[in-house]
């Protein structure tokens, strides 16, 4: 790897989440996990702060050096061994039960032969049904027809994030099968989105791809503000990201932009299931913002975001629920 | 057309795209990482021999006024700093030191070493006594005024009233959003409030934010988290560009190029005798043992190609070019100074 290029700078520590959060988590900090723990071998002694990542790139983004630091702690993660969190036990459990990362009782399931796939993830088939059922029915009115299939299980980055590559390897070689039906498949969450790009080599597709370019219009009143999500903006793509926002504007949504829109909600990295009140502090902490802004809500791309904001009381929509198609 | 691409996001980049859009080009800045700009002391330690009237327009910010000639400021160790230009709290006057000085510290946190702080000023003949407060912010995260609420401020005056000193020296925390709060401070308290001199801190990245944001304010296009991987040069002239960012790669057309990447980090030169490989594979660069004098060779701002012929339409600035003259503490007043000629180079090519 290249922590060796560190020049001490600070700069990761500045922007880390997770590390300013002061209610929150006892993490040391992305330069001692991310760039001293892999470099002077002191794997052992990082043990369960590994785990304190959200995964949100923002160090890296910082990094004068270029240093991959969340690929450091990733890799660290996969090395760990010991006992596994609670949280992360229940995932475990969760994926040799139900195939997927959370507890799924999901109805919705389209299995025509269509040749899209729109993949809604974990989150997507439990907690955030709702959400999946408007995604589909918008790309229906854009004229794509589309499967939700029951075949497909967990794209295998919660695991990843955990440690457990194993697993989301085993994932992997079960989806293929599946997932070989399709020509095109289009997801509402960055991190599915990219999981399969880079571990299975499928050009997927985020909503915010499909819906850009087209004539689209709000019915949302009042002041919205951002939360841009970790890895849309920062993981698949800065331009995506910047899409998400020419898209709503164009709609006619009264945007409110704010320094912190693109600071990390606490939701990733298998945060929310390892240390849900470091994931709850942040949330909080980014939801007092919002509120001293006096915006109506919140407008994001990611289940996450949605989750993890939305359970702290504000009212935070998917960008599919914010906008439809102007006929 | 008239696009031109900037690589670096430090004061070369953002000042030479502020001076390209106000000129009409529309400019397309891709930097990625901390630049060096911001990890700076957040002052100009030289005072610029060109363009001072747009250096001076450029960094004008409403949040944080400027004061300007012969300044002195503490650092967070005591020692004493000269400069041209700096935030008002940083700096008095030269002869007018404060004869005695508070110096505040955190308890457990190494923003300002009040003890080491205060025996340096005594030292210098400034009678200085430490204040230590208690402090809830673990030494690994950085100070920032964000983290203390209207109530701790409030509490801060109150302590500071007590001090018989006339003027207290802070620890550098405030962004430029909170620079404000200095000057509450200084009504509340009676007293002189100071900010310590402190690189890889909140002065520095102020700085940084004031030049981004009036870039920003001046139409230009900035690329985050984006890097230029290569660019697509025909007899000279670069005609178009490869910019990554996440799992994204884009091919841009342009017209013209300037290159401000920096130098002692990285990603811009590496640190090692700046023994740098040109990421382009196109350029000369100019290898010396004097570390801080290699760079990309250059002829009246424009870039010199590997074939030793000048390029038509890439300019350079900043700390990426060699240098014959560089000083220490002059680097940003020269990045600046660079821009403005590396513009003047471009739009007279």
């Amino acid at each position: 790897m290249n922590e060796g290029r560190c020049v001490k700078c600070g700069s990761c520590l500045r922007v880390c989440p997770v590390l300013n959060d002061l209610s929150g988590s006892p993490f040391p900090g992305p330069r001692t996990v991310g760039v001293d723990a892999p470099r002077f071998l002191e794997r052992e002694s990082v043990g369960h702060n590994a785990l304190r990542c959200t995964m949100c790139h923002a160090c890296e983004w910082a990094c004068p050096s270029g240093i991959t630091l969340t690929r450091s702690m990733l890799k660290l993660r996969s090395g760990m061994s010991g006992e596994r969190l609670p949280g992360h036990r229940r995932m475990l459990e969760n994926i040799s039960s139900f195939g997927r990362s959370v507890n799924t009782e999901f109805s919705g399931w389209i299995e025509k032969g269509n040749r899209t796939l729109y993949f809604p993830g974990c989150i997507g088939l439990g907690r955030s049904a709702d959400l999946t059922r408007t995604v589909s029915s918008l790309l229906t009115s854009l004229g794509i027809e589309h499967d939700i299939s029951s075949q497909v299980l967990c794209c295998g980055s919660p695991l990843l994030k955990i440690g457990a590559t194993e697993v989301a390897e085993d994932l992997r070689r079960r989806n293929t099968e599946a997932l070989s039906r399709y020509d095109r498949v289009i997801t509402s969450c960055p991190g599915c989105t990219y999981q399969l790009r880079e571990f299975y080599g499928i050009e997927a597709e985020h909503v915010i791809e499909v819906l850009k370019g087209l004539d689209l219009r709000s019915k949302l009143e009042g002041r919205w503000a951002l939360q841009i999500p970790c890895h849309l903006r920062r993981g698949l793509s800065p331009w995506a990201a910047e899409d998400l926002i020419i898209i709503l504007e164009n709609a006619g949504v009264d945007i409110v932009r704010m320094p912190q829109e693109d600071s990390c909600c606490g939701g990733g990295g298998g945060m929310l299931s390892g240390f849900p009140e470091t994931s709850g502090s942040i949330a909080r902490h980014k939801v007092d913002m919002y509120r001293r802004a006096e915006v109506d809500g919140v407008i994001t791309a990611c289940p996450f975001c949605s989750l993890n904001l939305g359970r702290e009381g504000l009212k935070v929509l998917d960008i599919t629920e914010a906008i439809t198609l102007n006929k | 057309m008239n696009r031109v691409l900037v690589v670096g996001k430090g004061a070369a980049g953002t000042f030479s795209s502020w001076l390209l859009a106000n000129k009409g080009w529309e400019v397309i800045l891709v930097g990625r990482g901390t630049p060096s700009t911001a990890m700076s002391t957040g002052c100009l330690r030289s005072q610029p021999n060109v363009c001072r009237s747009e250096i001076m327009e450029f960094l004008n910010n409403e949040m944080m006024p400027w004061t300007y000639g012969s300044r002195e400021g503490m650092s967070k160790i005591g020692t004493s700093y000269r400069c041209w230009m700096s935030p008002p709290h940083s700096t008095w006057k030269e002869g007018e030191a404060p004869k005695s000085v508070a110096v505040v510290g955190l308890e457990g946190h190494p923003s300002l070493q009040a003890r080491v702080a205060s025996a340096t000023l005594n030292a210098r003949g400034i009678r200085a006594e430490s204040l230590i407060l208690p402090s809830s912010v673990p030494s690994d995260v950085p100070l920032a005024a964000s983290l203390f609420s209207d109530e701790s401020w409030e509490t801060l005056a109150d302590e500071l009233q007590r001090q018989s000193a006339e003027a207290i020296l802070l620890p550098a925390m405030v962004a430029l959003e909170d620079y404000h709060q200095l000057d509450i401070l200084e009504l509340r308290s009676g007293r002189r409030v100071l900010e310590a001199i402190t690189p890889l801190s909140a002065p520095g990245q102020r700085l940084g934010d004031i030049m981004r944001s009036k870039a920003a304010g001046s139409g230009v296009t900035i690329w985050d988290g984006r890097k230029v991987t290569a660019l697509d040069v025909r007899d000279g002239e670069v005609r178009g560009a490869t910019v990554a960012g996440g799992q994204e790669v884009r091919d841009i057309l342009i017209d013209a190029v300037i290159i401000a990447t920096g130098g002692p980090l990285v990603d811009g030169l590496a640190l090692k005798e700046r023994n740098i490989s040109d990421p382009f594979g196109m350029f000369q660069v100019v290898r010396s043992n004097d570390g801080l004098r290699g760079g990309y060779d250059s002829s009246n701002g424009m870039l010199i190609a590997s074939d030793g012929h000048p390029m038509n339409n890439v300019a350079g600035a900043g700390d990426c070019l060699s240098s014959e003259r560089r000083e220490y503490g002059s680097g940003l007043t020269e990045a600046l100074e660079g821009a403005y000629l590396a513009v003047q180079a471009l739009e007279g090519s």
